[in-house]
């Protein structure tokens, strides 16, 4: 699963390296600061996809005494982390560069490499997009629902990079048709109303993306689909009585801490038990390996 | 308990900020100096960081639900690192252009007077907050060094505030520098060095304050302290044999999560192994009231 996220990363990273290049080599020969400024926002991007990388490597620091559940939730704190930066840099600038062009207005006259660098730069999105939605695909369950899928996901960093493509990509399309526009209607006012929407959208998203990973950071309850087969287990196993609803937590994609408390058949010896609970811990690990960490408290419970 | 305590500090510190935007205000209005406009601006920011905290404090009390089981508690800890991100970005990056544009227009100050009684009433105010949110952390003080203490502290809030105070308080005697050496020596460019300093001081407390609030997040364990009362607690059980670490996590000042395994006496029956463990869940809460969540899991730890 890390592996596959790693990957959609790449993609990412790949793509807006590709795109700043292109906006530069664009900014060369227009000598416009605006496509100048423009490749400077594809570089943050490429740090936002560095910034995930980091997240996902340091999630995987071993546990020490003062994090003794280890560092699991890095990656959603660089995911609001990146929020917040395509928050600030990616929409407020695009918000400043839109007021900027509306102050200033003006039509290209040849609009020849603006359209080869938005078209590129399509190109490269739509590539890492593709790769990114391929990853997301396989871990993807039921719901057809892509918003859905991404409120239920808890491998932040996949879901990061695919919003940040989309909302990219989104943005291209708006920018090609501000271009266009503003040619077809020789109107000064179409590219500063793109590049304005264009900030509106890196805000929605931003703010999106901010919420999920903020929900995973204070501890989001493991799928219905674990719980379901959780379930299952206790109620297959003829020694357990009855159980409280396991808690559950998601410290990233893939690790999930459990507490069960369960009440067992009267009549049993501790050291009997000792075993049901023990081997009850081995089963659902090896049922639901994404479940590492499990307590079991036996417990009296009423009916 | 802690948690009316950082109330008090939180509305301490936007009481402060309150009187200091109006001073500032005032002030501007009188000078017509656009410096001074920018400042009250920016203690309007400062009184917004206040009342982020406030609705950190009042979020993290909601109840569990199926999506969070282990409740809200660390809305706490989140909150204190957007208003890290905030003091960084808004406090820090502010101060620093401020000197900047400074240094690339010098401006001798012909009236001094606005600025001293502005930096002095700024003074008594924060001075003020400072003292109360000092008397509030100092309650639960651990160590005799205040980093090492606010290192140890998981009552984000509060230290949050503590943070703050000191950085305006050591700022405001930086800018009180700044404007007497530059009248004294009739040289403006004392004034624009006095911001950036502070500009780089607020930078420094800012990341201080991001590093502390992201280690709650990612879940820091419960202090040492707490750790050896409930082994001695163990320790004195006759029917506990040998258990290991317990692993511990806190969900705000006053939310602990904890898990111990354990080994039982053999020769106790399943029942009355149930009512050790019920009396040690209750003996661990009435030890340490903070623990609100005990998950004992009794395992065979003969190797």
């Amino acid at each position: 699963m890390a592996g596959g996220s790693n990957l959609a990363i790449y993609g990412a990273i790949g793509a807006n390296i590709l795109i700043a290049a292109a906006k530069f080599i664009g900014a060369s020969i227009t000598g416009s600061s605006a496509m100048m400024a423009e490749g400077i926002h594809s570089m943050v991007d490429t740090g936002n996809g560095l910034l995930l990388l980091l997240g996902i490597k340091r999630s995987k620091q071993e546990p020490d005494k003062m994090h003794p559940f280890g560092y699991g939730k890095e990656v959603y704190f660089w995911s609001f982390v990146v929020s917040m930066l395509i928050f600030a840099i990616g929409g407020g600038f695009a918000i400043y560069e839109g007021i900027h062009a509306l102050q200033n207005p003006s039509i290209a006259t040849d609009a020849t490499i603006n359209y080869i660098v938005l078209g590129a730069a399509v190109l490269f999105e739509g590539t890492a997009l593709f790769i990114a939605l391929r990853t997301f695909n396989k871990s993807r369950k039921g719901s057809r629902n892509l918003i859905k899928n991404i409120v239920k996901s808890k491998d932040a960093a996949t879901f990061a990079v695919i919003i940040e493509d989309s909302a990219a990509l989104i943005g291209l399309l708006i920018a090609l048709l501000g271009t266009f526009l503003s040619q077809q209607l020789q109107n000064p006012y179409m590219d500063g109303g793109a590049s304005i929407l264009i900030g509106l959208v890196l805000l929605t998203v931003a703010s999106f993306l901010a919420r999920e990973s903020k929900g995973l950071l204070l501890g989001e309850s493991a799928g219905e689909e674990v719980l379901k087969e959780v379930d299952l287990i206790l109620k297959e196993n003829e020694f357990i009585q009855s159980w409280n609803l396991p808690q559950s937590m998601h410290f990233g994609p893939s690790n999930i801490l459990m507490v069960l408390e369960i009440d067992l058949i009267d009549g049993l010896e501790l050291g009997k038990a000792e075993q049901i609970v023990a081997q009850l811990r081995e089963n659902i690990q090896k049922k639901i390996p994404v479940i590492d960490q499990i307590f079991v408290h036996v417990t009296q419970l009423e009916e | 308990m802690n948690t009316s305590g950082s109330n008090i500090a939180i509305y301490g510190a936007i009481a402060a900020n309150i009187l200091i935007a109006i001073s500032k205000f005032i002030a501007a209005f009188f000078t017509g100096s656009s410096a001074m406009l920018a400042e009250g601006i920016h203690s309007a920011v400062d009184t917004g960081n206040g009342l982020l905290l406030l609705l950190g404090v009042k979020r993290s009390s909601r109840k569990p639900d199926a999506q969070h089981p282990f409740g809200y508690g660390k809305e706490v800890y989140f909150w204190s690192f957007v208003v890290s991100m905030l003091v960084f970005s808004v406090g820090g990056g502010f101060a620093m252009y401020e000197g900047v544009h400074a240094f690339q227009h010098p401006t001798p100050n012909e009236d001094p007077v606005w600025s001293y009684s502005v930096l002095f009433a700024a003074l008594l105010f924060e001075g003020t907050a400072l003292y109360i949110s000092l008397r509030t952390f100092n309650k639960n003080r651990t160590s005799k060094s205040l980093l090492k203490s606010i290192a140890q502290s998981k009552d984000a809030a509060t230290f949050a505030v503590v943070i703050e105070d000191s950085a305006a308080v050591i700022g405001l005697a930086i800018a009180i520098m700044g404007t007497f050496l530059s009248q004294h020596f009739g040289n403006p460019y004392f004034d624009a060095g006095a911001s950036i300093l502070i500009g780089l001081l607020l930078l420094l407390v800012a990341t201080f304050l991001a590093h502390e609030s992201k280690n709650l997040l990612l879940g820091e364990s419960a202090d040492k302290s707490v750790i050896t009362k409930i082994n001695s607690l163990l320790r004195e059980n006759k029917f506990v044999e040998k258990w290991n670490v317990p692993l511990t996590m806190h969900f705000g000042p006053d939310n602990i999560l904890f898990t111990v395994e354990l080994d039982l006496k053999d020769s106790l029956s399943l029942e009355e192994s149930q009512e050790v463990i019920a009396q040690i869940r209750k003996d661990i809460k009435g030890k340490e009231p903070r623990i609100g969540r005990v998950f004992i899991h009794s395992k065979d730890l003969e190797k």
